[in-house]
């Protein structure tokens, strides 16, 4: 079965607009969640799921690298100094927060999943929402790779690692879908293949990005989605081939253009 | 119903640790006796908690020698798959460079939480950086898979309480699928203070041993525990191992209703529980058992129970839950009893919720309470997880071995 993308959507926290209908739905939510449930209204719109069948057979698929980092360390913080903590505090720390929030605001009721990866966490969830759509288990879900990163771990790679690029929270997601009417792309194959080496500093890791012919070295392990889902919404009409290359493994993703799309 | 042809998941090999017993034999056997083997631990919280004493667990496949350091929720899962393997009958010869998929569930063994660290951190030291290169090299499955030396596809969920559930149904979608040819799935997670804390902040801690389903509970008893099944296509059993039983049946949806309080008449569950007899391709009448998620707060007990009454289950199949003697292992309960419903489908009686004397009246499904046990009418069983954030999953498991 072919597995089709129909919207695409990234962005950085800096440029997220939360717009109003969702504003009290967020008032207490933290940037983990806001990424999330931004992202997911620019891919989604205030249109989609409309039917029954349509909220239970659509899923959510989020993948990252450290999670909610910064609700952790203030949930530690409490803790540490013995404070009460709080229990929206406490729910907001834990990993699935934001799918929870996003699959209450759009009333999503299919398979939602969030999973904690340091290894190109775009594409691990990429395949799991492949896999999950050919099962038949859903028929379109939202994959996202939300990163808040830490104002801990801001801290120590500047310490550590002065001249490395600077991680910028974000978020990357894809609609994906069985139906190929709403279909912009299809993924013709994705291949990820691990290297076997337990020696990978996720901290300062290099990601080798090629994009049709154009290259990027960068070491934010959101970029390289970033970077994909920007080339592929600024031109809809061309194949393309992404490959990215990092020391613990290689991904290689072959998209094309939807027939319907160039109709 | 349209019929779909898929291969048979065969579970070949089942491991657990739990606070009632190093192994899945020892869990069952305290399970018997109705053995509950909760304590406070100073260090770590002020209530009842379910803890591990893995200090004289040894492993039969797995080497310690080969072991880089990690954290306490790897050390769980490991001698949870170190039983599965050998159980299975399988070497780590027999694994290396093999599609071996593995997916594990978790919710603290992926947080950074270290306590010393985050102190001298925000004091303006600069910290001993192990805790942090430690949380960088102890991701629960790439650990797993870079020391089992295993090809295929990886995840770990981190679906709150249901992670463990989904994580053994999320393997069997990629053995139907033909991602990987042999499948570890389950879920592990060691006590922390951050969720023992978390859970007492919403009130949902119990002062005492835990009494899911009765009508004086107060709530769970925080846990620790790992459990796994190893599965493979049934066709393709080439090594000839005895199948101990089948997942037939995987089913997963949302209650889009809160973020932590599930909804009232367990919308999400009820979802779930007909979408895992639609993937089984079997009817209600073939359930003889229910797992119940069953943590002892009292609005899961009253929405779950709300939940199988709504699905269409029939009132005289007994459902339990198996809380009371290992505690609410969060991301590892889905793993843990998801063994011990194997197990009991593969002994063919039910023994009644440890902790649950006087079955609350305002449950909407009967349930065993603890002085009772059953024989089994049949040889399919569900087990259940719901959790944070509205997800609701459900495993349907035949039992395999005569």
């Amino acid at each position: 079965m072919t597995v089709f993308i129909s919207k695409i959507y990234a962005g950085l926290l800096s440029d997220i607009e939360i717009p109003s209908q969702l504003a009290r739905h967020l008032r207490r939510a933290d940037d983990f969640i806001r990424l999330g449930v931004a992202a997911a209204h620019n891919v989604l719109g205030d249109e989609m799921l409309q039917t029954s069948e349509e909220k239970c057979s659509c899923g959510i698929f989020l993948s990252t690298f450290t999670g909610p980092m910064n609700t952790n360390i203030d949930v530690l913080k409490e803790i540490v100094h013995l404070n009460p903590l709080s229990p929206t505090l406490f729910s907001h720390s834990v990993a699935n927060s934001a799918v929870g929030y996003m699959a209450n605001i759009f009333n999503i009721q299919g398979c939602t999943m969030s999973c904690t990866e340091f290894e190109f966490p775009f594409f691990r969830a990429l395949e799991q929402g492949m896999c999950t759509i050919e099962s038949g288990l859903v028929s379109s879900c939202l994959v996202l790779q939300v990163e808040t990163y830490s104002n801990l771990l801001k801290d120590v790679r500047q310490k550590q690692y002065p001249e490395s690029d600077e991680w910028q929270p974000g978020v990357a997601c894809w609609f994906l879908t069985n139906n190929e009417t709403t279909a912009q792309f299809s993924i013709d194959s994705l291949t990820i293949e691990n290297t076997d080496t337990n020696d990978c500093n996720y901290l300062s890791c290099e990601e080798h990005v090629t994009l049709n012919q154009e290259k990027w070295s960068h070491q934010d392990p959101l970029k390289t989605a970033r970077l994909l889902s920007e080339n592929l919404s600024k031109n809809k009409k061309s194949p393309m081939v992404c490959v990215s290359r990092a020391a613990h493994s290689t991904v290689r993703l072959e998209i094309s253009p939807s027939c319907s799309w160039q109709l | 119903m349209s019929k779909r042809i898929l291969p048979e998941i065969s579970v070949i090999g089942y491991g657990c640790i739990t606070a009632a017993g190093a192994t899945s034999l020892a869990s069952w056997d305290a399970l018997q006796q109705r053995r509950v083997n909760n304590k406070i631990i100073p260090s770590i919280f002020e209530a009842p908690c379910f803890y591990v004493d893995e200090e004289n667990s040894t492993f039969q496949v797995l080497s310690k020698s080969d072991l880089r350091p990690h954290n306490r929720t790897i050390s769980l899962a490991l001698f949870a798959i170190d039983e599965a393997l050998y159980q299975a009958g399988l070497t780590l010869e027999d694994l290396r460079g093999k599609r071996v998929g593995l997916a594990l569930g978790t919710t603290v063994g992926n947080t950074f939480h270290n306590e010393a660290y985050y102190m001298q951190w925000e004091n303006g030291e600069i910290p001993d950086p192990a805790p942090l290169h430690q949380y960088f090299d102890n991701n629960l499955a790439l650990y797993i898979q870079r020391l089992l030396g295993i090809n295929g596809p990886r995840v770990v969920i981190t679906n709150a309480c249901a992670s463990g559930t989904d994580a053994i149904g999320l393997a069997k979608i990629w053995l139907e699928q033909g991602l990987c040819d042999l499948a570890i799935a389950g879920g592990a997670d060691a006590l922390s203070r951050v969720a023992c804390n978390g859970f007492k902040s919403l009130r949902l801690i119990a002062g005492e041993s835990c009494r899911p389903f009765d009508k004086n509970r107060q709530g769970l008893n925080p846990g620790e525990a790992a459990g796994v099944f190893i599965m493979e296509r049934d066709e393709q059993s080439d090594h000839k191992k005895l199948s101990l039983g089948f997942v037939k049946g995987y089913g997963i949806a949302g209650d889009a209703f809160h973020p932590t309080a599930p909804h009232p008449q367990g919308r999400g569950l009820q979802l779930a529980i007909r979408a895992a007899l639609l993937d089984a391709q079997i009817n209600r009448q073939d359930i003889c058992m229910i797992n119940a998620h069953g943590t002892g707060t009292p609005s899961n007990d009253i929405a779950e129970t709300q939940a199988v009454f709504e699905a269409g289950i029939d009132p005289s199949v007994p459902m339990v839950s198996t809380k009371g003697i290992t505690g609410h292992t969060l991301g590892a309960a889905g793993g843990v009893e998801a063994v011990l419903t194997l197990l009991t489908l593969n002994h063919g009686h039910i023994i009644g919720t440890v902790g649950c004397t006087h079955p609350d009246p305002l449950l909407n499904f009967p349930v065993i309470p603890e002085a009772e046990s059953q024989a089994l009418a049949g040889i399919i069983g569900i087990s259940q997880s719901l959790a944070f954030g509205g997800s609701n999953s459900v495993l349907i498991i035949e039992g395999g071995a005569q």
